[in-house]
């Protein structure tokens, strides 16, 4: 009895060690809920929009297997609509037809509305931020109390800005800001792109696996506060040509990037441990998800060379 | 001080005419420090009295007191865990009240081989529901994660739970870190953690007991939404020098103390040693992190001026550092400060007044250095209070009143790139006050009543009444309530992964304090002398409850409260708790059974649809058992509860980045229903050996403790990997199985 009683507890023991998990209880699959995916930049053409569906989370996510195709859309304005026609590959669909003046407007509301071939409707509005534009471009000292010099702008001189002296950046040294008038402006964010192609690194490349990093980047959005942003050294990775764009954003869009994980630059918020910060971002989107979405940009482009 | 002291005894008058009585205070037989919480139990000698018995707690300073007892003799049965039963008699009369003071014998002096039949677990003879006091001592002989830590071994009670084997952090009854009041020696503990949450920064060789209000807590304390978690250190020696050292992996300890000017003083020191090797690997092998905590606490026990003068001390810090290159460096310190100097004495054999002034600190700072651009974030938290308790005894009641004043001093900051994002200071203050009633109604009936009012900045005033009862129904069979309001004004912002981070938020006039009304039901029933077994239900609604709002952009001008959290929750947590335990014997232990509910309602969070918090986990069995043979010792733990609540995956969707005009490297995710998935159920079972033996003539203890013994890779956390085609979703696991030794001595 003796020995029994110890095979049984020994069995239990060897039971209760094994952690028998279905991945498919991870999930909760849900799909075909129609995704809007649009922004105006303004002072540009009326941009192509892209509609899909979700998939399960469960399955492979392809454009081309999420794609709504045969939908009537129609982006409404004031003075008129433009109505879409659907382009290749299919869920994109273009300006085709109406009276919406082609250049997006500053300080407009644009409807869009969406009827899926099903009678499914999606609808959403977006009113567009004020022009924009960054006076000073400048580099300050590295506490960033002193300005050292302003950089030349592509007002100025179009794609020469590149061969400006001032705009001859040494990796990491001093900080980047721009300044503008925050007046009016609800959230910002910064893009960043590399435009010279297969350049090498700039950062030491035994800290990351080249392959990992991308040539064009993003901030978070942020607040304008009292009109600075500073553009982080950690952002750039690569020598040579840098292009710094700083837009301006209306609600959709500065809601669904300080919600979505991605948009914000955090990564994927964890199911479990850090559950509480997998949360459903905010859509302003009726009948679907998504984003249409505004904003305004000015930019500038300068050098990076390494550090001797 | 003398208006302050006058006015505290002004409504404690004398009350109607008293009935026969017995007092007396009970010391440590070998080092005359006095023993708090002891329990006393009077059973009827005389014949005409036979057939009654009285119980009571003793308190903190080792004093007792049981009322209503008829005239005639009693047979006084003192008992504590970790000292032998000790019973003697004496004859209660009308006319006087009777005195009794008595002196423990510890249960096991290392060396002499005699096996010392004690108490193994203290009784729960107060009025209080769901109140557990723990000696360190006997928790040190638990198995746990390489050391013995006296929190972690509250979750082997029902009803408490800690998030993961990473964390210290309590869960009580459904409610979460941010609603435990933790004190040492009366003074607030604002972040008792070491290495990330792994550790507490209570040292067991310093500590008398660990008392633990699991809710319905009494007026005296407040300002938290769920449970109070009060730890006292223990006074020195008054007779002569003793002390201790050990060492395990991870720390060494040494305690001393003894007699000083009348009274005793003690001191330990706790360090991590492992930093000096870590640096000799660096040499070679890069990238190897600094790390290391240490802490100290201190104890000064002095007569003064017909009193008893306490000080305390209490300094603690844990210290990361890792430099990858000049670019690119990580540093985290953290650590509290608490420092303590009170003053009691009795007035007569009736009235007691205790004064204490107190400051406790807390501060927290993070470097980063990421690509050569900066981030650094720092949290700091003081707190001044001073306050006057006092009590007195009249007849059948035991009244007790205090008054207390809090300033505080919080500050947030986080910079980004040389440029301030936050920079949030408060300095808030806050007063309360108390007054309780301990009422001994009938001869089995004991009634608790209490008052407490708090005023908090913007002139809010908080109400916070408390009631608890206790009926005897039978020799055996007691029943117990208890019920309460309660009030969080001081809120915590908790991060499981990096207790380092946890910061305090006051809640200033934009956002209500929280609130909760509990109410305990409960049973007690004691078959015999090694048996104890209770059942308690409890319920809680909970209002006005803050979630840190995740969603805030960066650069957001944080002015107040309102503009870090999500405000206006709602909640309830209800539950049914279970426990048996066997306290005589070669094998002493306890069975506990928790089965519990909990749900959260935020406007802002699930489409505004209640959701179970993460911590709401249905059942939790625990399996406690020890035992001794001779000069062996051994333990064991046994843990089951339910998988906790997770968010899960449930679609994907592609929305270009307007910022980049492409779209990201992976489509996004979109979250399921907020937390409808569970993670597997966690289980672990602990052992553990030890044997006393003799070191040079010292008495120690060697010891063996496998954590986790068949290595169950119990569920952390769900992490989804978003790049490929298909979203995988892996399981973060905790701790696997870790083997662990150490030596203790005495001298």
């Amino acid at each position: 009895m003796g020995k029994l009683t110890w095979v049984l507890a020994l069995q239990c023991l060897l039971v209760a060690a094994c952690a028998n998990r279905d991945s498919a209880d991870l999930f909760a699959p849900e799909a075909g809920t129609i995704v809007v995916d649009a922004f105006l930049i303004v002072g540009e053409p009326l941009p192509s929009i892209a509609l899909t569906q979700t998939l399960a989370a469960d399955v492979p996510y392809t454009f081309a297997q999420a794609a709504l195709s045969g939908a009537l859309v129609v982006v409404t304005h004031e003075l008129g609509a433009a109505v879409y026609a659907e382009a290749t590959p299919p869920g994109t669909y273009v300006p085709h037809d109406g009276t919406v003046p082609l250049e997006v407007e500053a300080g407009a509301l644009y409807t869009l509305d969406v009827t899926a071939a099903d009678g499914r409707r999606v609808r959403a509005t977006t009113r567009t931020p004020q022009r924009f534009s960054v006076p000073e471009w400048l580099l300050l000292d590295a506490t960033g109390t002193t300005v050292q010099r302003s950089l030349a702008s592509f007002a100025e001189y179009g794609d020469g800005v590149f061969t400006q002296p001032e705009n001859q950046l040494e990796y990491a040294q001093g900080l980047l800001e721009a300044r503008f008038d925050p007046t009016g402006i609800l959230g910002i964010q910064v893009g960043l792109f590399s435009r010279s192609p297969g350049s090498p690194l700039v950062i030491d490349p035994d800290l990351v696996d080249e392959e990992d990093l991308d040539r064009i980047n993003s901030s978070p959005p942020f607040e304008p506060g009292d009109g600075k942003v500073r553009l982080p050294w950690f952002a750039i990775f690569f020598e040579g040509r840098y292009v710094l764009k700083v837009w301006t954003m209306d609600v959709n869009w500065f809601d669904l990037a300080r919600t979505d994980p991605v948009l914000r630059g955090g990564g994927f918020g964890f199911g479990g441990q850090a559950g509480d910060d997998f949360e459903r971002p905010i859509f302003h989107v009726e009948g679907g998800i998504g984003l249409f979405g505004s904003g305004a940009v000015d930019s500038v482009g300068v050098v990076v060379h390494p550090r001797p | 001080m003398r208006r302050v002291l006058l006015l505290l005894l002004f409504f404690l008058a004398a009350s109607p005419a008293r009935a026969a009585e017995l007092t007396g205070r009970v010391r440590d037989a070998e080092s005359g420090a006095a023993l708090g919480f002891v329990n006393v139990q009077a059973r009827g000698l005389s014949p005409e009295i036979a057939e009654l018995t009285r119980g009571t707690l003793g308190a903190g300073d080792g004093t007792y007191r049981l009322t209503g007892l008829t005239p005639g003799r009693w047979l006084i049965r003192f008992s504590r865990i970790g000292h032998e039963v000790l019973e003697d008699s004496v004859l209660v009369t009308e006319e006087r009240t009777a005195t009794l003071d008595v002196a423990l014998v510890a249960r096991a002096l290392l060396g002499k081989g005699v096996l010392v039949e004690a108490e193994r677990y203290a009784e729960i003879r107060d009025i209080q529901t769901g109140f557990v006091t723990l000696d360190p001592e006997v928790l040190a002989d638990l198995p746990g994660v390489v050391e013995a830590d006296p929190v972690r071994v509250l979750e082997l009670l029902p009803g408490v739970q800690t998030a993961s084997d990473y964390s210290s952090g309590l869960y009580v009854r459904g409610g979460g870190p941010d609603q435990t009041l933790v004190l040492l020696d009366q003074v607030p503990v604002y972040n008792p953690t070491h290495a990330f949450g792994f550790f507490s920064t209570f040292n067991a060789d310093a500590l008398q007991d660990v008392n633990l209000y699991k809710g319905a807590y009494p007026a005296r304390y407040g300002g938290r939404l769920g449970a109070v978690l009060d730890v006292r250190t223990r006074d020195g020696s008054t007779k002569e020098f003793t002390g201790g050292a050990g060492i395990s992996l991870i720390a060494a300890h040494a305690t001393g103390g003894g007699p000083v000017g009348g009274g005793s003083w003690t001191a330990s020191l706790r360090r991590t040693y492992l930093e000096p090797i870590l640096s000799l690997v660096r040499r070679s092998v890069e990238d190897i992190p600094s790390y290391y905590f240490y802490d100290g606490n201190a104890r000064l026990t002095l007569p003064l001026a017909g009193g008893r003068l306490t000080c305390t001390g209490y300094g603690g810090r844990d210290d990361l550092q890792l430099d990858i290159d000049a670019d690119n460096t990580l540093q985290l310190r953290w650590g509290n400060t608490l420092g303590s100097a009170s003053w009691g004495r009795n007035f007569g054999e009736r009235g007691y007044v205790r004064l204490q002034g107190s400051w406790s600190e807390y501060r927290s700072e993070s470097s980063i250095l990421a690509l050569t651009t900066p981030i650094d974030f720092s949290n700091h938290i003081r707190d001044a209070e001073f306050r006057a308790d006092a009590s007195r005894v009249g007849g059948k009641h035991k009244l007790s009143a205090g008054l207390g004043a809090s300033l505080y001093d919080v500050r947030y900051e986080q910079t980004f790139n040389s440029e301030s994002q936050i920079d949030y200071h408060k300095t808030p203050s806050e007063l309360a006050a108390f007054i309780e009633d301990e009422w001994r109604a009938r001869a089995s009936t004991e009634i608790q009543t209490g008052l407490r009012l708090g005023l908090i900045e913007g002139g809010r005033v908080l109400w916070e009444p408390r009631l608890a009862v206790s009926q005897q129904l039978d020799p055996r069979v007691k029943a117990k309530f208890g019920a309460g309001m309660y009030h969080q004004y001081l809120q915590l912002v908790s991060t499981e992964a990096l207790s380092a981070a946890d910061f305090y938020v006051p809640l200033d006039e934009t956002v209500p304090p929280g609130q909760s009304w509990q109410s305990v039901l409960g049973v007690e029933y004691q078959p015999g002398d090694a048996w104890r077994t209770s059942l308690e239900t409890y319920y809680s609604g909970l209002g006005d409850l803050i979630t840190l709002n995740n969603d805030l952009p960066a650069g957001v001008q944080v002015n107040n409260a309102a503009d870090f959290f999500y405000a206006g929750g709602e909640g309830w947590a209800s539950g049914l708790e279970f426990f048996v335990e066997k306290r005589r014997g070669k094998v002493t232990g306890w069975f506990g059974y928790g089965l519990g509910w909990t749900r959260r309602t935020f406007s802002q969070l699930n489409g505004g649809e209640p959701f179970a918090p993460k911590y709401d986990r249905r059942h939790d069995i625990n399996l406690v058992a020890q035992m001794r043979h001779g000069k062996w010792k051994f333990g064991s733990n046994f843990v089951y509860a339910t998988g906790q609540a997770f968010t899960p995956a449930a679609a994907r969707y592609a929305v270009r980045n307007p910022a980049t005009g492409g779209y990201s490297s992976d489509p996004q995710l979109i979250p399921g229903t907020r937390n409808s998935a569970r993670l597997l159920p966690y289980n672990r079972l602990d052992l553990s050996a030890g044997r006393d033996f003799s070191l040079f003539g010292l008495p120690a203890e060697w010891f063996v403790q496998v954590f986790n013994v068949y290595s169950r890779r119990n569920e952390w956390f769900v992490q989804y990997d978003t790049s490929g085609d298909v979203v995988e979703a892996t399981v973060v696991p905790m701790l696997p199985v870790i083997p662990s030794l150490g030596l203790n001595f005495q001298f």
